[in-house]
């Protein structure tokens, strides 16, 4: 059972499933014998669980034209006039010989990018020491980027400050600082949302903007772009010893909570 | 001193393989033979004469036509050394996904996005946001049909991606067919797609 349901999930789709089936059975598609399709592509399909519903219906849809399809056989065909009588798997036949086409095609193309990706062209560059996932061309960002990423950021969401203020969240930059600085040492390197989730307050989008400009004042971290206006990457830049030695050292706990937000404190030690 | 003629001295392979050199991107043969002041012709005579030149000399790049242009590119038996350097080669492979879709656009551009679902049996609109995301597809029009849904068609990135000069270097579909006609009895296509699955699941993450 539970074998099952991992290797559905090698099947793109239903077509992907029929194709499979036809070929294990070594069936001839100009005469498939539906009724037995049918059954087996049903057992497959209910062993669909782990599924998402957009995936599932469209092995679903496919079941029930198979099912269509195998009522239609059985119905008698009319007599004498043979060639009136049409195929009801004439088109479900087309449909599989067009698939089973473009799956070669797509076999045939996967050889074409393994060939082409081997044969590098001109110009390496840094970009290519990094697997970034987005392709382009790497830019320092401005510290204008920055602050208009935090704009935008602040305008679109209006503080969900909670009503009552039991619990305020009071967090210094340095301690986010050193938040960030845990991260990226995981990470090497953070996507811009990875630090201000959905839904932050505004207290918290400030003290990670006033982290992040310490830091990257400090030559800590360097902040980049594949293209303007593409998100943002946060960078750990390679210490030298000589510089900043926060860097490695264990978060701190804050030292001074009480409105000392203030520039300078960042730099540990 | 007196400024001799532009060409004087050097041979035209020698002026066309300084052109390509210079340049990232492929260049047209038009375009190489205005800059060099030769016809395309030439440049065409120049570009296989230089490929065998090099080849004789073992060197370790080949002039290709890529995306209607010329190109120099490494030898693919080079790749590992090139990766060893950093460079990420065949890293961004795409998913069975993504390359099943686009051999579709490739073949039925320009193409409406319900006319690929119903050939592969699955909604696609993740997979063609990639692949726009990526440039190897674009939107090229509508269809003037109900809804005037829109159409997509491949890029010269495409093209590039692929190592393919254009798309009259893709099979043709009756070609495919001759291949297909063994297919019923033989299971290998099988084996080599479930292998792909398998696989590519880590690809995938990195690219979507």
């Amino acid at each position: 059972m539970e074998e099952y349901q991992v290797r559905l999930d090698i099947f793109e789709g239903p077509m992907d499933l029929l194709v499979y089936l036809i070929r294990q059975q070594e069936i001839d598609i100009y005469d498939i014998p539906i009724a037995l399709l049918a059954d087996q592509y049903l057992e497959y399909v209910t062993r669909i669980e782990n599924l998402n519903l957009e995936k599932a219906g469209d092995f679903l849809l496919m079941a029930a034209t198979l099912l269509q399809i195998k009522s239609r056989m059985l119905l008698p065909r009319p007599e004498g006039e043979e060639g009136e009588w049409e195929d009801p798997r004439t088109e479900l036949v087309e449909k599989i010989v067009e698939y089973m086409q473009f799956k070669e095609i797509a076999e045939h193309m996967r050889r074409l990018e393994e060939l082409s990706s081997r044969q590098a062209e001109r110009g390496f560059s840094e970009v290519d020491l990094y697997s970034y996932q987005e392709e382009g061309i790497q830019i320092d960002a401005t510290v204008n980027e920055l602050i208009l990423t935090f704009g935008r950021l602040l305008l679109k969401k209006p503080p969900p400050e909670p009503v009552h203020h039991l619990l305020r969240e009071k967090i210094s930059t340095v301690r986010r600082a050193g938040e960030i600085r845990e991260m990226l040492r995981q990470a090497r390197r953070l996507i811009f949302s990875d630090l201000v989730p959905e839904g932050s307050s505004r207290s918290f989008i400030v003290v990670t903007l006033v982290a992040l400009l310490e830091m990257a004042k400090g030559r800590e971290i360097k902040i980049e772009q594949t293209d303007p206006f593409s998100q943002l990457w946060i960078v750990r830049k390679r210490l030298k010893s000589a510089t900043v030695n926060g860097g490695d050292k264990p978060e701190e706990p804050p030292k001074d909570q009480a409105g000392t937000d203030s520039a300078g404190s960042v730099h540990l030690d | 001193m007196n400024v001799e003629p532009r060409m004087a001295g050097y041979s035209k392979q020698t002026i066309v393989e300084g052109l390509l050199f210079a340049s990232v991107e492929p260049v047209s043969a038009g375009k190489l033979a205005r800059a060099a002041e030769m016809t395309e012709n030439e440049v065409v005579e120049v570009v296989s004469l230089l490929n065998e030149q090099y080849e004789k000399e073992g060197r370790a790049f080949r002039i290709l036509n890529i995306s209607g242009g010329y190109q120099f590119r490494t030898l693919p038996e080079l790749a590992d050394y090139i990766r060893s350097l950093g460079r990420q080669i065949a890293a961004h492979r795409l998913s069975p996904a993504a390359l099943q879709t686009l051999s579709i656009i490739a073949y039925r551009q320009p193409i409406a996005r319900a006319e690929i679902e119903k050939i592969r049996g699955v909604h696609v609109h993740g997979v063609l946001r990639t692949l726009l995301e990526r440039k190897l597809i674009t939107v090229c029009g509508r269809a003037p049909v109900l809804g005037r849904p829109l159409l997509y068609g491949t890029t010269p990135e495409f093209l590039r991606y692929f190592g393919l000069p254009d798309l009259s270097h893709l099979p043709r579909e009756s070609e495919l067919e001759v291949i297909l006609g063994e297919v019923g009895a033989d299971s290998k296509f099988l084996n080599s797609d479930e292998h792909e699955g398998n696989e590519e699941l880590g690809d995938q993450q990195v690219l979507m």
